[in-house]
Formats: structure tokens, C-alpha cells, sequence
């Protein structure tokens, strides 16, 4: 059936058509500017009847989303955070170290140390030198408080960082089930999804997710690694278990009785725990940024200060106890005197045999069961000696570490001798030494307790592991011996009767910073873990900075290139979804010209309805 | 390539949003360089090369710690060369000023004399040189002014003796009971026999000869302590001689000789008169014998026993003082024993280690290279130095005495004989070398720092030409982007509607 009212009626529908139209336009305009804002378009349709056309339909809005781009928009928002993090704590680390030729930085302090000392070993009996000598190992001691109470607090501050961004995530994760729920009620409402998608965003930000659309409209969402953290009405619980303080020696470990900082818990719907952490599901985005900072970043930098600590303390106060070569019948071998070690100080044996492999075994000394235990290192470079109950008993440690083929015996006092197995030519003993921590200022050797461990009641520094390691957290006790602070003449005086003009003390304190050839451990980072780092004290100080630059500009580059490639994905995520005036305007055109068409139609119509009523008449 | 759309909410206005910023920073990243003339404000903003500011730095920290060392060094070489100058002088003058002023009377006012105390006092001052508070010539003492003051020295104090008092006990132990330098004379017949009063006795004369002319013998006897006997075998000529030869407590020896004579003063210490008999001539030789050895005692001995006093008192210190004539009585004294720090004075209280004196103070130069500059005031130029000068200024020779002038020549004799030669130009040459050893140590050291300057400037420093060019050129990048934009901005559909 045709006629002049289906005209009409068509026409109608035409009108109300361009009417939708014009919202749409209008919806988009006025929402150009707003985030998460995606750009709707009229979908219409033919309406059919009996196979013939009946007008159009207007079907509804439909969002403009390329859920490819979308989901490549997310993870490169998840890498953008995590970087931007890394690069934000690596600039305020590397800040840390004054600018370059600064007078206040670590390198300058500990340049000015070593000037001082310098002009000391010139004028050993000037009191101006021995006090400025003083000066700059208080100003240097301090420095190192200062950096290490700076990572300190970095690191605790990460630990908030963590729990408030988990918090975040947490509450997000709550909000998007809620939001599946009445999307599910309320298929194809653009508005909804809009809003879950701003909030997908924000939680792509903080953890690295990937996204999957049911066919209800409902949203799943579980981290690239493979964690379920919302499946559609159904969210995981995220918490953390923030710790105060974090002490220096605080680490993360899957075991919860040895875990001394916080954890990411998952909780799922049907109560399972998972310690996120151990489980590895989180690999990018801001809290995997925090974890890192905290787990690895700050550790090696508050290391590298406490390596560098213990360095500076060590350094002046190690004496070297020589072995001495002794024979018995066909047996040779060596003996060492230990009497004047402490707790941590060690003794290196080198063999060779049997079977002709060469070793070299590193004891550190203990004074109990507990402290031997931590000196015993897993992966067997260090093995602890407990010195506590007797000579007789410390040779016997010894023995047993060297196994056969070797006579370890404590001919008297504190002496260990170790002899090979003589005649029979299979072993031998190539070395024995040990190093004692020296305590007093007038020992008669030029070594000295100059910085002490103020934290601890300004014991020596002997890298002692009784009451936990000592060298942990070391740069923030680090402090200047109170008698030499007292005394300025104990830098000089290094026995009864030594000459005020007597260089041979500041000369030799000078050659161990400058020249010295020390071994720092790896856990610094530095020269890594396998082959530690060695040189000069100096030298070192210098790595420390090096290796922050280093981190600092290579995190900085990574932030850079990543945030290009999130403009990047963002550019055309906005191309294809943002609101573009001009495309709006002349859509508007097009309205424009369709509604007067439509108006045209009606118009003929009436006046055709017009034209026969007057034949009517 | 496809361009995409520019109006309000697209993404090309929000880049460009964010080029404008990171150009603007770039802007006052370059304004802030061409401030402060640094390149960086952070090691990491230095990139690669904060590595080599780093090392550079500590370069340059050790290198100005060694220039200091220098300059320090060369003010002090400059000072002890100075004060060694003087002691040479000083050393001279007792060459070439002493027998000069034999001829002048009265001797108590020679000006060797008085310039014997005052050179004393010159030397003291000299060798307690100090600047800024460090004692040069104290070795690793630098604390401690090395030579006690010259009242010390020469009158003692608290208890304790001094030079002058060391010299007169030295001296009544060498001259003896009777003025003879403890020897013995007897005769019987024509025999006069001469001998040391006992066997290793440190103290006075020491027979080492003896020979006769004429009807006169001399032999000096096997036995112990040593002695010398001489016989009248037969009556001699006139003109024949006996002579004795007598080593003094400084090293230095003299020799009596007496002759006959037909008719001689009696008394004489130079000759003696020949007898009726030969018992007369004996006894005559014998009386001669004894006052030559008086003569002597109170001459060329008293001025070896003063020299040797002092020699001893300048060889000890503070520590282990001079060793000290055993009494009272100090005349019958048979032995020498050692001083303590309560009874006698020390006159050097610096560093009396062993070992090179040079060593005591080395300077470092550069990396294991080291300068030497230490010298203490015990050093065996410098003590004979002072041996000598104390000598001459702890004797008294007073106008009255008759021995005075006798004194003054045999002393002045043995100080000019002991006098330092050589000794102490050796240490002004150690010096010396050193002082150009530092010079040039310096020259390379101000060569390497300005070098390793160079390399800081170079790695911190902005180049203020290149920081402008780069400033200009990105205002005029930023310029050019904010008049497009704006243009680009303003082309929108809706004015054309």
C-alpha cells in the first residue's frame, strides 16, 4: 500500500530520525571536553514491514570504541605508571648525591676527608689539621647518616605508597563489580559503561590488567599475570599489611615468620588467600613500581651506603694477622694467632687438595650458636666460627670444614695450627691469615677505631653477626669514636711514647682510603653478587654514584620512551573515540539538510492532500 | 600518512599542549645553564660523563691536598735553609774569627768571647725554629722547641747542673788533686819515673811517649797503668832534650819538652838546669817535669777537659743526659757515670730516634712520590757545633788570671781544630735538593691540576655561546609552535556556519 499518508508517515519518522541525530551531535559537543568521554553515533535502520519499507528506526547511540586500542591503552598506562614511578624515586636518589662538584656530597665529603688527612700526615703535630681532620670525618659520618635515614624513610614511605595504592586498587575493584551488576540490569547503556571504563583506566594504572567483555555486558578482570580480580558480579578483596618502622635488615620473603615488611593479599570470593607478592601476578602499573622500589631499588642503595659505611670503618681499624709457616716432621703447614679477634672478623685458609683442587675458605668469627648460624653464608662463601667455646673447639670447626687430608690443632693459647698431610704429598696448606678488628688508639700499629657503631652503643665495627648483622643499616649508626673526638692528639699517637710530629698514622689511614685494595660485598649491587666489587674506598664512594646516575637516567629514558608510546596509544585511542568538532559540525550539516528534506517532503504531501480536496470541492 | 583532525578535545591539541611544555622546560633548563655556567644540577643529568667528574674531582681534592703540602713545605725548607745559613756562619766564624783575636787584651772581652755566648744564643734560637707552631728541627717532636733556652743550658736550675757546672767538675776530675792531670811523679837517683795514677782511668793526661837526646834515656813501661821512666845515664850537653807526649781528653795531644840547660831559672816549665851530678840533674828534671805538667793542667788541659765536657754535654738528652764525673770529691774521681734527667740538664728534648733525621718529616708530593725535609737538632754537625760554642762561653778568663791568655789560645786552638766543616753545608745541600725536588714536584703537580680543571670544565661546565645559540633557537621553535597552533586553533567550522 503506498499513498500520500505513508508519505507523511515516512517523512515522520525521517523527522524524528534527524531529531535523534541532533541530540547525538549535540551530547558530543557538549561533552568534547570530558575525560573518558567516547563519541557516540545514531544508529538507525530501515523500518520494514511486509517487506516494504516503513520509515526508520532509530536503533540508539552507539559508542565509537576500538577495544583492540583500548586494551593496548591500558597496559601501556600500567607500564607508564610503573615507570614513572621508577624514575621519580631514582631521580630523588640520585639527588641525594649534591650536584656534580657540590661541596655537601658524599663524593665531595669523602674527597675532603682524605684532603684533610693529607695535610694531617704533612703537619702531624698541628692541632688546626688534627681538629679539621676530625671535622670531616664527623661531616662524613653524618653524611651518611643523613642518606641512609633518606632511603630510610624512601623506603617507608614506599611501604605507605603501597598500602594506600592497594587500598585504591581494592576499592576500585569493589566499584567495577557493582558497576557489572547494573550494566547486566541495564544492557547498552553507553553512560554505564562509560563510567566503567573510567574506572578500569584508573585501576590500569595501578596494576597491570587485561580485560574481557561477557556477552551480558558484564566485565572481567584479571592481571597479565594471571590473577582474577573481578569476574562479573564477584570481586577480589586486595589488602596489604603495612609495617612501621622498616628496620634495615626488614626484607620481603613468601615465609610469614621471616617477612619483615608488608604483602599484597588477594582474598577471592571463596575465601582462598593468595600472597600476591610470592605469586609474582603483579608486573607492572604503580604498585609493582612500589614493590620494586622497596624490594630491590632502595635495599641496594641503602646496601651500597651501609657497604660503603662499614668500608670506611673497616678500613682504618683492620689489622692484618699474618700466618706464620711451620713444619712437623714431613708435615708443613701454617699457624695463626686469633687471640685478638672479634665477632665478625675473618680467617682465610687457602689449600690445595685432596685430589688438587685449590680452595679458599673464609671463617667469620661468632661468639654464639645464633651468630654462627647468620655468619654461615648459603651460598657457602662464608661459613661461621664460633669462637666462644675455646681454641681446642675452633680447630676442630676448622677440621671439619677442611675435611680430611688436614691436621688442624690448637698447640696453645689462641694459636691454630693446620698442617697438610706431609708424606704422603696429596694435600697442602698454600695460606692462613686472618684480620682483627683493632679496638684501642695505642695499639702500636697505626689502625684505629675511628668510626664506631654509635647505634650500638659506639661498639667497634667488626661486621659481626650476633644480634643481627651488623653492617645492616650501619651508614645510619655510623658515628666518630668519642675518645678521638676528645682527643684530637689519638690521631697521631698510635703508642706510649710516640712523637706529636710522628706521620706514619695519618699516612697509613690515607693509603687505605686512596689506595687501599678492598672487596665489597655484592649485595650493593655493584660488581655484582658473583664477582664483588674491589678497589679503593674512594673508588667505590664513586661506583655508589655512578651506579645511581646510571639508574637514575636509564629509568628517566624508559619513562620517556614509555610515555611517547602511551601518547602515542592515546592519540589514536582519541582519534577513534574523542569528540572532533569539525566531524560534529558537519554532521550538523547533514542534519540540517536531511530535516529540511524531510520538511520538503511534508510540505509536497500536504499540498498534493491540498490539491485533491480542491478537485473534491 | 594520514593527518588527523586539530580542533577543541582532540588529541592533536593535547600534544601539542605537551610539546609546548617540554619545549618551555627545555627553555628554562638552558636559561638556568647560562645562571649558573653548570651543565647539569645532578650526576644523572650529566649522563655518561658524570663518571669522569667524579674521578676528576677526587684527582683534584688530592691534588690541591698535595699543593698544600707543598707550599707548606717550601716555607718551611725556605726558614731552615735561612736558620742553616746562620749556623754556618756561626761555624765560620770559629774558623777564621778565633786565632784572630788571640792578640787583642784583655781576652775576657775577645770579641770571640762574647760572640761565643752570643753565637750560643744564635744556635739555640736557630735550631728552635719554628713556624706556625711546628718545631723544624725537632724531627717527629714537632711539638716541643728541641734546644732548652741558653740559661738552662749553661746554669742548670732545680736541681739540676748545667754546662758551666758539668765543664768545672770535668775539670777538677782532669787537672786532679795536684794540677798535674792525675799523673804521678817519682824519682830516686837518676831515675824519674812519670805514671798515670791508676789503670783506665778516663780523666787527665795519658802518656803515649817518650824520648831523650843525649847522655838523657826515656822509655815508656810495659806495664799497667802506663807509665814513662827517664834516667840521667850520664851528665847531658846543654841543649839536650826530654820530651813526653801526652794525649788530652778531647782527642788531641800535646808533647812537653824540656831542656838542659847550663844555667836555667828554677821553676822553669821548659827547661831545667844541669847538676853537680847526675842525681842533681834528676832531680832537676823531675822538678821541671812537675811544673810543665802544672803548666799544662792549667792550660791545654783545662781547655781539652772543658771542650770534652761540653762535647759529652751536647752528646746527650733529655733522656739519657750527659754522663757526670763520679763525686764529690770530683778531684780523686776514678769514673764517669751516667746522668739522670734529675740531676743534670738535657739540653734536646726533641724526637732522639735513630735513623735518618731527613725522614722524620717527609712531604708528599704526588702519588708514592715524597720529599724529605725533617732535621733535628741533635745531628752530630749540629751538636759539635754547639760543643764548641758551649766550650768557649761556659770558660770564664778573667782579666787576673795569668793563665787566661794561655787558656783562651789552647782552647781557641781545639775549637778551631774541632770546628764543624762540611757538616752542616751537607744538610743545608739536603735541603736544598729538596727545595727544588719540591719545585719541581710542584710544577708537575699545578701542570696536572689545571689539566684535570680543564677536564672538569669541560665535562661540568656549559659552554655559555652554545647555550645561547640553543636557547635562541628553541624561542624561535616555541614561537613558531604557538603562532600555528593559534592559527591552526582559530580554523574551525563553526565560523563559517
Amino acid at each position: 500500500m503506498g499513498g500520500i499518508s505513508s508519505s507523511i508517515e515516512l517523512a515522520m519518522s525521517g523527522l524524528r530520525a534527524t531529531q535523534a541525530g541532533l541530540d547525538v551531535v549535540s551530547q558530543n559537543v557538549a561533552n568534547a571536553g570530558s575525560v573518558g568521554y567516547t563519541r557516540r553515533v545514531l544508529v538507525a535502520g530501515e523500518r520494514v514491514a511486509d517487506g516494504r519499507s516503513m520509515g526508520v528506526d532509530v536503533v540508539g547511540a552507539s559508542r565509537m570504541l576500538d577495544i583492540m586500542v583500548q586494551r593496548q591503552l591500558r597496559l601501556e598506562q600500567a607500564g607508564a605508571s610503573f615507570t614513572a614511578a621508577k624514575a621519580s624515586a631514582h631521580t630523588s636518589l640520585d639527588r641525594m648525591f649534591d650536584r656534580p662538584g657540590g661541596e655537601g656530597g658524599l663524593p665531595a665529603l669523602l674527597n675532603a676527608f682524605t684532603s684533610s688527612l693529607q695535610g694531617l700526615a704533612n703537619s702531624p703535630s698541628s692541632y688546626p689539621h688534627r681538629a679539621t681532620t676530625l671535622a670531616a670525618a664527623s661531616d662524613l659520618a653524618g653524611s651518611l647518616n643523613g642518606l641512609a635515614r633518606q632511603v630510610a624513610d624512601l623506603r617507608q614511605s614506599t611501604e605507605s605508597a603501597i598500602g594506600a595504592a592497594v587500598a585504591q586498587a581494592d576499592g576500585l575493584l569493589q566499584e567495577l563489580a557493582a558497576f557489572n551488576v547494573r550494566i547486566v540490569a541495564a544492557p547498552g547503556s553507553a553512560a554505564l559503561e562509560d563510567g566503567r571504563d573510567a574506572l578500569v583506566d584508573r585501576l590500569s594504572t595501578l596494576i597491570d590488567i587485561k580485560v574481557t567483555g561477557a556477552a551480558n555486558g558484564a566485565l572481567t578482570v584479571a592481571t597479565t599475570g594471571g590473577l582474577q580480580l573481578v569476574d562479573g558480579a564477584r570481586a577480589t578483596r586486595l589488602s596489604f599489611d603495612a609495617r612501621s618502622p622498616l628496620g634495615p635488615d626488614a626484607r620481603y620473603d613468601a615465609d610469614p615468620t621471616r617477612r619483615g615488611v608488608g604483602t599484597v593479599t588477594a582474598v577471592d570470593t571463596a575465601g582462598n588467600k593468595v600472597d600476591v607478592i610470592a605469586s609474582g601476578t603483579i608486573r607492572s602499573g604503580a604498585i609493582a613500581a612500589q614493590l620494586d622500589l622497596r624490594d630491590r631499588v632502595l635495599v641496594a642503595a641503602g646496601a651500597q651506603l651501609d657497604e660503603l659505611a662499614a668500608g670506611l670503618a673497616a678500613a682504618l681499624s683492620d689489622q692484618a694477622v699474618p700466618g706464620v709457616p711451620v713444619s712437623a716432621g714431613a708435615a708443613s703447614g701454617f699457624e695463626v694467632d686469633l687471640a685478638s679477634l672479634s665477632a665478625g672478623n675473618p680467617v682465610t685458609v687457602s689449600v690445595t687438595g685432596p685430589g688438587g683442587a685449590a680452595r679458599t675458605l673464609t671463617f667469620v668469627s661468632a661468639t654464639s650458636a645464633a651468630g654462627q648460624a647468620a655468619a654461615t653464608s648459603t651460598d657457602g662463601r662464608t661459613i661461621g666460627l664460633d669462637i666462644s667455646g675455646g681454641y681446642g673447639s675452633v680447630a676442630t670447626q676448622i677440621g671439619t670444614a677442611l675435611g680430611s687430608g688436614f691436621t688442624v690443632s690448637n698447640p696453645a693459647g689462641a694459636t691454630i695450627r693446620i698442617l697438610d698431610d706431609g708424606g704422603a704429598g696429596t694435600t697442602d696448606v698454600t695460606a692462613l691469615s686472618a684480620t682483627a678488628t683493632v679496638t684501642g688508639f695505642a695499639s702500636g700499629g697505626p689502625e684505629l677505631p675511628l668510626f664506631v657503631d654509635g647505634g650500638r652503643g659506639d661498639a667497634p665495627f667488626t661486621g659481626s653477626f650476633e644480634g643481627g648483622r651488623q653492617v645492616a643499616g650501619f651508614a645510619s649508626r655510623i658515628a666518630l669514636h668519642p675518645a678521638a673526638l676528645a682527643d684530637p692528639a689519638k690521631l697521631v699517637a698510635y703508642g706510649p711514647g710516640v712523637l706529636a710530629g710522628d706521620a706514619t698514622r695519618p699516612l697509613f689511614l690515607l693509603d687505605r682510603l686512596t689506595a687501599g685494595d678492598r672487596s665489597f660485598s655484592g649485595e650493593a649491587g655493584i660488581g655484582g653478587s658473583t664477582s664483588p666489587y674491589r678497589g679503593s674506598l674512594v673508588a667505590f664512594s664513586q661506583r655508589i654514584v655512578e651506579t645511581q646516575e646510571a639508574d637514575a637516567s636509564s629509568a628517566a629514558t624508559l619513562d620517556d620512551g614509555q610515555q611517547i608510546v602511551l601518547n602515542a596509544v592515546r592519540g589514536r585511542f582519541e582519534d577513534e573515540s574523542g569528540v572532533n568538532i569539525d566531524t560534529e559540525l558537519t554532521l550538523l550539516i547533514q542534519l540540517q539538510t536531511a530535516y529540511g528534506a524531510n520538511a520538503r517532503i511534508l510540505t509536497a504531501a500536504k499540498e498534493m492532500m491540498d490539491l485533491l480536496l480542491r478537485i473534491g470541492a | 600518512m594520514t593527518i588527523a583532525g586539530y580542533g577543541i578535545g582532540s588529541s592533536g591539541a593535547r600534544r601539542a599542549d605537551e610539546t609546548f611544555r617540554s619545549l618551555k622546560g627545555n627553555l628554562a633548563d638552558l636559561q638556568a645553564q647560562l645562571t649558573t655556567g653548570r651543565k647539569a644540577e645532578t650526576h644523572a643529568a650529566l649522563g655518561p660523563d658524570a663518571g669522569a667528574s667524579l674521578d676528576a674531582r677526587a684527582r683534584l681534592a688530592s691534588l690541591e691536598g698535595y699543593t698544600a703540602n707543598i707550599v707548606d713545605a717550601q716555607l718551611r725548607v725556605t726558614l731552615m735553609s735561612q736558620g742553616l745559613s746562620e749556623l754556618e756562619s756561626l761555624a765560620r766564624g770559629l774558623r777564621t774569627g778565633l786565632p784572630g783575636a788571640l792578640n787583642r787584651t784583655p781576652v775576657g772581652q775577645t770579641n770571640a768571647q762574647v760572640s761565643a755566648e752570643d753565637g750560643l744564643r744564635r744556635a739555640i734560637d736557630v735550631l728552635n725554629t719554628d713556624a706556625a707552631g711546628r718545631f723544624l728541627f725537632a724531627g717527629r717532636a714537632s711539638d716541643t722547641s728541641p734546644v732548652a733556652p741558653y740559661g738552662v743550658i749553661m746554669e742548670g736550675g732545680a736541681g739540676r747542673a748545667g754546662l758551666k757546672q758539668i765543664v768545672a767538675e770535668r775539670k777538677e776530675a782532669d787537672r786532679g788533686p795536684d794540677g798535674m792531670g792525675r799523673l804521678a811523679l817519682a824519682s830516686a837517683g837518676p831515675n824519674v819515673t812519670l805514671s798515670e795514677e791508676a789503670a783506665g782511668l778516663p780523666f787527665g793526661f795519658k802518656l803515649v811517649g817518650a824520648s831523650a837526646t843525649g847522655g838523657l834515656s826515656a822509655a815508656l813501661g810495659t806495664g799497667s797503668p802506663a807509665s814513662a821512666s827517664f834516667a840521667v845515664t850520664s851528665q847531658p850537653a846543654s841543649g839536650n832534650t826530654v820530651n813526653v807526649v801526652l794525649d788530652l781528653p778531647d782527642g788531641s795531644r800535646t808533647t812537653l819538652t824540656l831542656t838542659a840547660t847550663a844555667a836555667g831559672p828554677a821553676g822553669s816549665t821548659t827547661g831545667f838546669r844541669i847538676g853537680t851530678t847526675a842525681a842533681d840533674t834528676s832531680a832537676n828534671l823531675s822538678a821541671a817535669l812537675a811544673a810543665a805538667l802544672r803548666e799544662a793542667g792549667g792550660t791545654a788541659l783545662a781547655s781539652a777537659s772543658a771542650l770534652q765536657a761540653s762535647r759529652g754535654f751536647f752528646a746527650g738528652t733529655a733522656a739519657n743526659p750527659s754522663p757526670r764525673v763520679a763525686g764529690p770529691p770530683f778531684a780523686s774521681a776514678t769514673g764517669l757515670v751516667a746522668g739522670s734527667a734529675a740531676d743534670t740538664v738535657g739540653w734536646y728534648r726533641g724526637d732522639a730516634s735513630d735513623g735518618s733525621a731527613r725522614e722524620t718529616a717527609p712531604v708528599r708530593t704526588g702519588e708514592g712520590a715524597s720529599v724529605a725535609i725533617g732535621a733535628r737538632a741533635n745531628e752530630a754537625p749540629f751538636q759539635a757545633l754547639l760543643a764548641s760554642l758551649g766550650a768557649l762561653a761556659a770558660e770564664a778568663f778573667p782579666e787576673g788570671d795569668s793563665t787566661a791568655r794561655a787558656r783562651y789560645a789552647a782552647l781557641a786552638d781545639r775549637v778551631v781544630a774541632a770546628a764543624p766543616s762540611g757538616g752542616i753545608a751537607e744538610i743545608a745541600t739536603d735541603l736544598s735538593t729538596a727545595h727544588i725536588a719540591l719545585g719541581q714536584a710542584s710544577d708537575r703537580v699545578d701542570a696536572t691540576r689545571n689539566q684535570v680543571r680543564d677536564l672538569i670544565v669541560g665535562v661540568e661546565n656549559a659552554d655559555p655561546s652554545e647555550v645561547a645559540t640553543k636557547l635562541l633557537e628553541t624561542q624561535t621553535r616555541l614561537q613558531a609552535s604557538y603562532q600555528t597552533t593559534s592559527a591552526i586553533a582559530r580554523l574551525t567550522l563553526l565560523d563559517y556556519l
